[in-house]
């Protein structure tokens, strides 16, 4: 590592030393050594959008999402969306019982009125 | 891009039984790596396999910079991996690769490596090692208690402090050079060095094409009795 790369291999090492110690963060590490290998090679910084999603994105102190999170989410989802639906569906089954109670008590009034009508007139 | 010879080549060596050293050479991108694995057969070979199948699917961005992010997130993803994987299937048997990659630009080069499989560049008959060993020895080195020629013959030469899968959190070293018409890159696991001298792989590295170069050091290691897995890439770019 000798010749014009002295310098700038110099500073990489420095950079990932200081890294590995936890002396700068990832994302700061990749930034500064974009920079130093941009400056050697005489390409233009990439802008950071363009730069990969590494784990610089990643929050760690964050819980993990499993599987097993995922499914539990939606099973939790599922039961909260059925039960309105169970609700309703109990509801119109109490309204149709009213309106057959109803109509039986109607037919059976009716029924009731016409036998008496029946025995009524055959005595008279 | 330039356009490039290359030759890969990969020897399980005399006494081994199994090759756990794996290469890959991806010259659309201008990648190439050498991935030395540790923990046995079905641990070290997977290893160094997942590293080489890694560095394989990676994209290469315009940005010569973002292609060394690209590298590096694919490495550290494969730590994560591998870790995941020995804990599952070698219920805590070491499982790790060292990996030294090649990345090429116009004009220009970055190392990517973690472990002692190494890097050099040939220019003008003289061998300069261009990675820097993550071993015990090299330390000692870096400390000024040893000497290049030392540590070669040190007996905890082959201890190293950092591979794939060796930690939780990977980190991977960077240097760039420059490149140069006439230049000759190797790529080598530690199977090539400790076998052969500088003075044999520098003369050996400026004999002939790249084909024939590659395939005399591999038969240099298995004259000298290659104790481990010997793998090697030479690389130069085309004359334009």
């Amino acid at each position: 590592m000798k010749s014009a790369s002295e310098g700038i291999n110099r500073d990489l090492l420095a950079l990932t030393e200081s890294f590995a110690e936890g002396a700068i963060g990832p994302a700061e590490f990749r930034r500064c050594r974009r920079e130093l290998v941009c400056a050697w090679t005489g390409e233009a910084v990439p802008e950071i959008d363009q730069a990969l999603p590494a784990e610089d994105d990643t929050q760690p102190a964050m819980k993990p999402v499993t599987d097993k999170d995922i499914e539990a989410a939606q099973s939790a989802a599922q039961t909260e969306s059925n039960q309105p639906a169970l609700a309703t569906a109990a509801a119109h089954r109490g309204h149709w019982g009213w309106w057959v109670t109803g109509l039986l008590l109607v037919v059976a009034a009716g029924g009731a009125v016409a036998l008496l009508w029946f025995i009524l007139r055959r005595s008279v | 891009m330039a356009d490039w010879h290359f030759c890969a080549l990969t020897d399980q060596g005399v006494r081994r039984k199994h090759n756990e050293d794996a290469v890959v050479a991806v010259p659309g991108i201008a990648l190439w790596a050498v991935a030395d694995g540790m923990g046995g057969h079905e641990a070290g070979d997977v290893a160094s396999r997942m590293v080489i199948d890694a560095l394989a699917s990676v994209k290469r961005p315009d940005n010569f910079s973002l292609f060394v992010d690209a590298v590096e997130a694919a490495l550290v993803a494969v730590n994560a991996a591998m870790r995941d994987h020995a804990g599952k299937e070698f219920s805590g048997r070491t499982m790790g690769s060292t990996v030294v990659a090649m990345l090429a630009g116009k004009g220009y080069g970055a190392c990517v490596w973690a472990g002692d499989s190494r890097l050099y560049r040939l220019r003008e008959g003289s061998l300069e090692p261009l990675s820097r060993d993550h071993s015990q020895v090299q330390r000692l080195v870096d400390a000024g208690v040893l000497s290049e020629e030392e540590a070669d013959s040190h007996p905890n030469a082959n201890v190293i402090t950092r591979a794939v899968g060796g930690a939780a959190a990977l980190v991977v070293d960077v240097v760039m050079f420059d490149i140069l018409p006439g230049d000759r890159f190797l790529l080598c696991s530690d199977g090539l060095y400790n076998e052969l001298s500088r003075e044999e792989i520098t003369q050996t590295l400026g004999q002939g094409g790249v084909e024939q170069c590659a395939q005399s050091l591999i038969d240099q290691a298995i004259h000298h009795g290659a104790r481990d897995n010997v793998s090697v890439i030479v690389i130069e770019p085309e004359a334009s």
